[in-house]
């Protein structure tokens, strides 16, 4: 009689929840703070523990030599952090800084086909802001944009138009697109109000900033078209402290 | 522990044996062809000279770190002085899905950023592909694959005489009409400062070569022996010239050093 209920249960769940064959995929945000907190090999095994497809990482350095965080001097991070996960890894500097460079890195358990790194609108007051575009052919074929960013962090008003620009200038791109980073925003802030009007938020509400004592969220994942894949699970790490942000990672599925 | 010390020897007499050979336009089997365009000047300007260094056995035999030590292509970029190659390419680097690109050893031991250019798009668990590693940051990557070939290739800022914004491309060439199916696609960029270093299949050179001339006004250079399966393509735009290939190996390791010069 309890075989019987278990298949049963078995059986309705099949019918409720069909599988569904497609891409999964595991994508992860993360500010690093310029590895003031950890070493790369730490936050490298951190991320290689996750098993992420593709990762998103704002405040990379390349070879700087900041003297807030001397165990870093000469450090290129992105390189490490691919060598420590045997993920590909591609770098765009935002600015020189330190003898060396600031700025973003995407790491990829797939080929990345073609990338560009895209200067950000700049009123020349505040610090020049960047994008990473990936484009990252799965395992069956099919390819997907990635798109990596920090904005802006003391105006609204840039923010907004960094945001206006992201999205004008992906707008015709045919491929799956996601937009992962620290957006510098509340969820309830006019920017990230216009990225929900044709992006879908694959995070939850979790505070992400700071480590120490979260109060606020500032750091996402969004996809486009948001119909055309299924949020299988997000989550914010809230038991990593290796940088003052937490991770998010979330798993989804692009159905064929 | 005596086949440690014996591994010992034999990489350090494989050291020693490094070798370099320049063979110009001639010699010691090799031929080095180039279309008829205008020549440039005979007098080189060696501050708008770059280099490439492009690893391979023309021979299209599989992964080239199949049977080499990966490390002994890190020894060689680190211990390069003078002028240095602004990149290094390797024919081939294979990836296969779930493992580690074998370059990716390369960027972690020498901090050099490294790209997987896949020779084509596929759904397979193993990839083709050349590897590419350069000390630049790089802030375009551009991949093409189509029509059975592909062509990817970084921009780089080169410090020539004047900073001069050069995309550096890699190819397989094996029919002219995959030729046709890259000028189609990137007809734009290559007539610009792009240049392209990879391999064509020795049976269909001459027509490749006369097609890059006549058909895409490039200029277009070959390099290898008849034993090979394929050889050396460099393709440059008319204001540029390859007037020589060295060929040498570190360790087991055979290249191609290819100094290219602006001239115009």
């Amino acid at each position: 009689m309890r075989h019987l209920f278990l298949i049963c249960c078995l059986f309705i769940s099949l019918c409720a929840f069909p599988a569904e064959k497609g891409d999964t995929l595991r994508l992860m945000t993360y500010n690093l703070r310029f590895g003031e907190l950890a070493s790369m090999e730490q936050i490298g095994d951190y991320i290689a523990s996750e098993s992420p497809d593709i990762v998103a990482l704002q405040e990379c350095d390349w070879d700087t030599r900041r003297k807030r965080a001397v165990h870093q001097n000469g450090v290129k991070f992105i390189n490490v952090l691919a060598g420590r996960t045997g993920m590909f890894g591609i770098y765009g500097k935002s600015i020189n800084y330190c003898d060396g460079y600031y700025g973003l890195g995407i790491l990829s358990k797939y080929p990345i086909i073609r990338y560009e790194r895209v200067l950000l609108p700049n009123d020349g007051k505040t610090e020049q802001r960047s994008m990473l575009v990936a484009d990252i052919e799965l395992p069956g074929g099919n390819v997907v944009t990635f798109v990596n960013t920090h904005l802006e962090v003391k105006t609204a008003k840039m923010r907004m138009s960094q945001v206006e620009f992201i999205d004008e200038y992906l707008k015709d791109r045919p491929s799956q697109l996601f937009l992962a980073g620290d957006m510098n925003a509340l969820p309830e802030s006019a920017e990230m109000a216009l990225l929900r009007e044709s992006w879908q938020d694959l995070t939850d509400r979790n505070f992400t900033y700071h480590s120490s004592k979260p109060e606020i969220k500032i750091d996402y994942i969004y996809a486009k078209p948001a119909d055309k894949l299924l949020l299988l699970d997000t989550g914010v790490r809230e038991q990593i402290m290796l940088s003052d942000h937490f991770p998010i990672v979330a798993t989804i599925l692009i159905p064929f | 522990m005596p086949g440690k010390q014996y591994i010992f020897l034999l990489m350090l007499m494989l050291s020693i044996s490094s070798c370099k050979k320049d063979t110009g336009l001639s010699g010691n089997g090799g031929h080095m062809k180039e279309q008829g365009l205008p020549a440039p000047p005979e007098e080189v300007n060696h501050s708008n000279v770059f280099i490439v260094d492009f690893f391979s056995t023309l021979e299209d035999d599989g992964d080239f770190f199949e049977k080499r030590d990966i490390s002994m292509a890190s020894r060689h970029i680190r211990e390069q002085s003078g002028k240095r190659p602004l990149i290094y390419m390797f024919d081939r680097a294979d990836f296969t899905v779930g493992n580690s690109h074998p370059l990716n050893r390369m960027s972690y031991d020498i901090g050099i950023f490294q790209f997987f250019a896949q020779h084509q798009t596929t759904g397979a668990s193993l990839i083709q592909g050349t590897g590419i590693a350069t000390y630049y940051p790089i802030s375009k990557y551009d991949g093409f694959a189509g029509g059975g070939t592909f062509m990817s290739g970084c921009t780089i800022q080169v410090p020539l005489t004047t900073v001069t914004q050069i995309v550096f491309y890699t190819t397989k060439i094996e029919t002219v009409s995959q030729l046709e199916e890259i000028g189609q696609a990137k007809s734009v960029v290559l007539s610009g400062d792009a240049v392209i270093i990879g391999s064509v299949k020795n049976d269909v050179k001459p027509e490749v070569l006369d097609h890059i001339e006549k058909k895409m006004s490039l200029r277009a250079f070959s390099y290898g022996s008849d034993n090979t399966v394929t050889d050396l393509l460099v393709v440059v735009p008319a204001s540029y010239v390859c007037r020589s290939v060295e060929s040498g190996s570190t360790a087991n390791l055979p290249y191609y050093r290819i100094p290219i010069e602006k001239w115009m």
